[in-house]
């Protein structure tokens, strides 16, 4: 249920994005050229990495290897570290060009749906340390498959929601 | 339902390709925006797809959430589209 919440929040997002930029096509056209493209590809493929290490972590803990499972959670972790710092050198190289919240409606939104993304994302890394910490001596109890499944699906949610957030902001024009 | 790895393993190989290309198509093509945005969005909402079935084990979900999730990928990609076609 609250998956589905939070995925109905982005969308209405998505809506409201696009609602606006087909009436100012042109300033967020213009906005949208100074975004840096290569990282966010980079964060891209960083997420749909993480997104495997962590259904394989999964395929491992179901199937008793521990210690494998736990590094693959561990690395998961860390690419939405990798993620994080990427998304930060941006914010960075926008603010330092002169973009901010109140430059234009696109970066508006920018600012605003990649934040709450990355929000989203670092509570997400929390959710797979603590999953990683509770199932460090395997599942034992139901509750730990439920907590793995949960803190799995919401992992992998935070990777659907970008699927969106990158071509919408960074690529279609 | 648990994905052998090689399941896992190429539905990321997928998730790469598909990155890459729509980046190819939307920085090198130099194809018109309508249909960038179209390939780009429709690439978009088959990345989420593969995730979905393949990573977030879409198949053991309740049925109410597999719609809404089905449902959620078709709506935000016709919204994106649409929008810019309008």
């Amino acid at each position: 249920m609250f998956i589905a919440a939070d995925a109905s929040l982005f969308a209405l997002l998505f809506f409201q994005f696009s609602r606006d930029r087909s009436s100012q096509s042109v300033v967020f056209d213009e906005g949208q050229q100074h975004l840096a493209v290569l990282l966010g590809t980079v964060n891209t493929l960083v997420l749909v990495t993480s997104s495997w290490l962590m259904a394989s972590a999964v395929r491992s803990l179901q199937r008793n290897a521990v210690p494998t499972g736990m590094r693959l959670i561990a690395g998961t972790a860390a690419l939405g570290l990798v993620f994080a710092a990427v998304k930060i050198i941006e914010y960075v190289l926008a603010l330092r060009s002169g973009h901010t919240v109140s430059t234009s409606p696109f970066f508006m939104y920018y600012f605003v749906i990649t934040g709450i993304h990355l929000v989203h994302l670092m509570i997400g890394v929390v959710v797979v340390v603590v999953v990683g910490w509770r199932l460090r001596a395997g599942i034992r109890k139901p509750l730990d498959r439920t907590v793995l499944e949960c803190g799995t699906v919401y992992w992998h949610l935070v990777d659907l929601l970008w699927m969106f957030i990158f071509p919408m902001l960074y690529l279609a024009r | 339902m648990l994905q052998t790895p090689n399941a896992l393993r190429w539905a990321w190989v997928g998730l790469v390709s598909i990155t890459v290309l729509s980046l190819v198509v939307a920085e090198f093509t130099g194809i018109s925006s309508g249909v960038e945005t179209a390939v780009v969005i429709a690439a978009a909402a088959t990345k989420g797809r593969i995730i979905l079935v393949r990573y977030m084990g879409e198949r053991s979900f309740p049925v109410w959430l597999r719609l809404y999730f089905g449902g959620w990928l078709i709506v935000c990609a016709s919204v994106i589209i649409g929008f810019h076609f309008s």
